[in-house]
């Protein structure tokens, strides 16, 4: 070989390892300290298309079979069970599917015993959810607008149209949508759930004109008293009194693009920082997490709720792979609460643990500035910030006999607020009155602006 | 005859006392004590007002026939009142269950019923003060089986006219 060619091959092999060293630069270990970082940051955060997905990453607070009995009889699917899971994907695509595929029938005066005349499916979420604005609008979603549950009454034949009922309870309408029926699932899930019925029997306070109800409730009916196991909710961090920074490290780092670069702060009180480019995360012995995003910009692109909550879902999914189940309780989080600011949306997220709700007292709100299990803001189509309580549910050897009825719940409340006030929600829950006690089972009833806690057991 | 026969005038109000009388024992005959379901008008809006309550949900009417495993008998009521609900089944009368309630602040009672395969009477007695009544419904609970016919019926007679299957339901039985 000769020395020209030789030296060509060398000058050739120098050009790819410094493009590979570049790259290293750019990307690597070093990536905050370049200037083209924010640049590549920046684009990564926009790779979500948006097509139907934002509608498929809904996810509904209960799953509600109407097994068709007179005066209505009703099943409200447990979080954890098979069944939730086969209505939550059949449902999810029906959703889609008449979102943008469906044939709009009509808008109604929402009449709960009417459409609640025949076996049926009923999706619900804690609150509307709005469709506009998220750029895939055809005359269907221009004409519900916004919805909070939806109902399906499947057919027993193949390729037939079935109805599917988006109801707006805040404005009463119901908004009446045809597709066609490309599969039985819905209908023999219902047939399976109405014929080997084993759960607990609800009522439907629409049905049995319970006035004081500002929303359909469905509420549990029962003459032998259900039992429930109780819980203790634990920071997930602390062994023996002591932080495991090892596991928090690893809740930690998904939250940085670069986290060996992270830089380690802490303070007297033990509250820890980890800050790398604009990205802070602090974590609070109380087992709170926080992330903030410091990025600025100086063009404010406001993004729809739908849009919005699949950026929030996205990163709380994507961090979700970081928590390891120690207690071997399976926990969800259910969307519970959404705001409405100038910049964006607020969105708070609440857990699910042993198929019951878990709420914390004001106190231990104010002891841990959370009035939610998670909250995330998002702005300018980014996590600006991401709060949560990293406790985990433990069951505990005690079971409790649930022995206060529904009624008797509302009669104490009617007895606490004195004048008759409107119930907009109401629910069994674990709730947690301060930290130093365990979490137990109570009935919780919102009213527009308030939320009571009644206890659910009563000692003899 | 001016003024006709005094004993035909007499003969006929008694013959019209007499079939009145036997128009309503029937209904007396098939109460309890004091039975008004058979009076009673069921509003438009699906209530049973029974007078000393009002059934909401869970029963529309005196006799029914279904293929429901359960009702929930929901209503209104004065605070205070006592309801009870005595639940058996033909023939089967010592194997009541009997469930009890007061109502409270909401005015309101709720009762789960378990339905058995056969003729079933619900009593419900509505007690406050020194005022008592009592209100008998027959729920006749059909086996599934019927059902699963009826819908199977449904499927091949899909072209012709539909058959709703609870009036279906009706025709079988009567």
């Amino acid at each position: 070989m000769d020395k020209s060619r030789l030296k060509t091959l060398l000058l050739f092999a120098l050009i790819i390892i410094s493009c590979i060293q570049t790259g290293e630069l750019w990307f690597g270990n070093l990536s905050s300290r370049n200037f083209f970082y924010n640049l590549w940051a920046k684009n990564t955060s926009n790779i979500i298309k948006y097509s139907a997905e934002p509608i498929s990453a809904l996810q509904p607070a209960r799953i509600i079979i109407n097994l068709g009995f007179e005066g209505g009889v009703y099943n409200v699917l447990n979080r954890s069970s098979e069944e939730f899971k086969e209505a939550q994907e059949e449902m999810g695509d029906i959703l889609v599917r008449a979102l943008f595929e469906g044939r709009f029938i009509k808008e109604e005066s929402l009449d709960w015993r009417k459409i609640f005349s025949q076996k049926s499916i009923l999706y619900a979420f804690t609150d509307s959810i709005p469709l506009s604005g998220f750029g895939n609008e055809n005359s269907t979603i221009s004409n519900i607008g916004e919805f909070n549950q939806l109902l399906v009454i499947p057919d027993k034949n193949i390729n037939q149209e079935i109805n599917c009922y988006f109801i707006n309870e805040k404005s009463n309408k119901v908004y009446i949508v045809a597709i066609k029926q490309d599969q039985l699932n819905i209908y023999n899930l219902i047939n399976k759930i109405s014929e080997e019925s084993t759960g607990l029997i609800y009522n439907s306070t629409k049905q049995i004109m319970m006035n004081q109800f500002e929303n359909n409730v469905f509420l549990p009916a029962f003459n032998e008293f259900p039992s429930y196991q109780l819980i203790r909710m634990k920071n997930s961090l602390k062994e023996a009194g002591k932080l495991n920074e090892e596991k928090l490290d690893k809740l930690v780092n998904p939250l940085f693009i670069n986290p060996s670069l992270k830089r380690k702060q802490k303070i007297s009180d033990g509250t820890i920082f980890y800050i790398e480019g604009n990205v802070i995360v602090k974590y609070f012995p109380n087992g709170v997490l926080e992330y903030t995003s410091q990025t600025s910009s100086t063009v404010s692109t406001k993004t729809s709720f739908l849009e919005s909550y699949k950026i929030a879902k996205d990163f709380l999914d994507e961090h979700e792979k970081a928590f390891s189940n120690n207690s071997s309780l399976e926990t969800f989080l259910y969307l519970s609460e959404q705001k409405e600011t100038e910049k964006g949306w607020e969105f708070y997220f609440d857990y699910i643990i042993n198929d019951m709700p878990y709420i914390f007292s004001r106190e231990i709100a104010e002891e841990t500035g959370m009035n939610h299990a998670v909250k995330i803001i998002v702005e300018n189509k980014k996590v600006k910030q991401y709060k949560r309580l990293i406790w985990e549910g433990y069951l505990l050897d005690k079971e409790v006999d649930l022995n206060v009825s529904f009624l008797e719940a509302i009669n104490r409340f009617n007895f606490l607020v004195e004048e008759e006030a409107k119930i907009h929600d109401m629910y069994w829950a674990y709730y947690q009155e301060s930290l130093d006690k365990d979490p137990e089972i109570f009935w919780i009833i919102h009213t527009e602006d308030m939320i009571f806690p009644i206890k659910a057991t009563q000692e003899d | 005859m001016e003024g006709g026969n005094p004993m035909r005038k007499f003969l006929y109000i008694g013959i019209f006392a007499l079939v009145m009388f036997f128009s309503t024992a029937e209904v007396r005959a098939n109460s309890l004590e004091n039975d008004p379901v058979s009076s009673v008008n069921i509003e438009k809006s699906g209530i049973l007002d029974l007078d000393m309550i009002k059934i909401t949900a869970g029963i529309t009417k005196k006799h029914e026939v279904t293929f429901d495993r359960y009702r929930n008998i929901s209503g209104e009521a004065d605070k205070g009142m006592v309801i009870t609900f005595v639940v058996y089944q033909e023939g089967k009368k010592d194997n009541a269950k009997i469930y009890t309630q007061v109502v409270g602040a909401s005015g309101l009672f709720s009762q789960l019923i378990e339905l058995k395969e056969g003729n079933n009477y619900i009593i419900i007695v509505a007690k406050q003060y020194e005022q008592e009544k009592a209100f008998k419904f027959r729920i006749d609970c059909k086996d599934t089986t019927i059902k699963k016919e009826l819908e199977e019926i449904k499927i091949i007679n899909i072209l012709d006219t539909a058959v709703d299957g609870k009036n279906a339901l009706e025709t079988l039985v009567k």
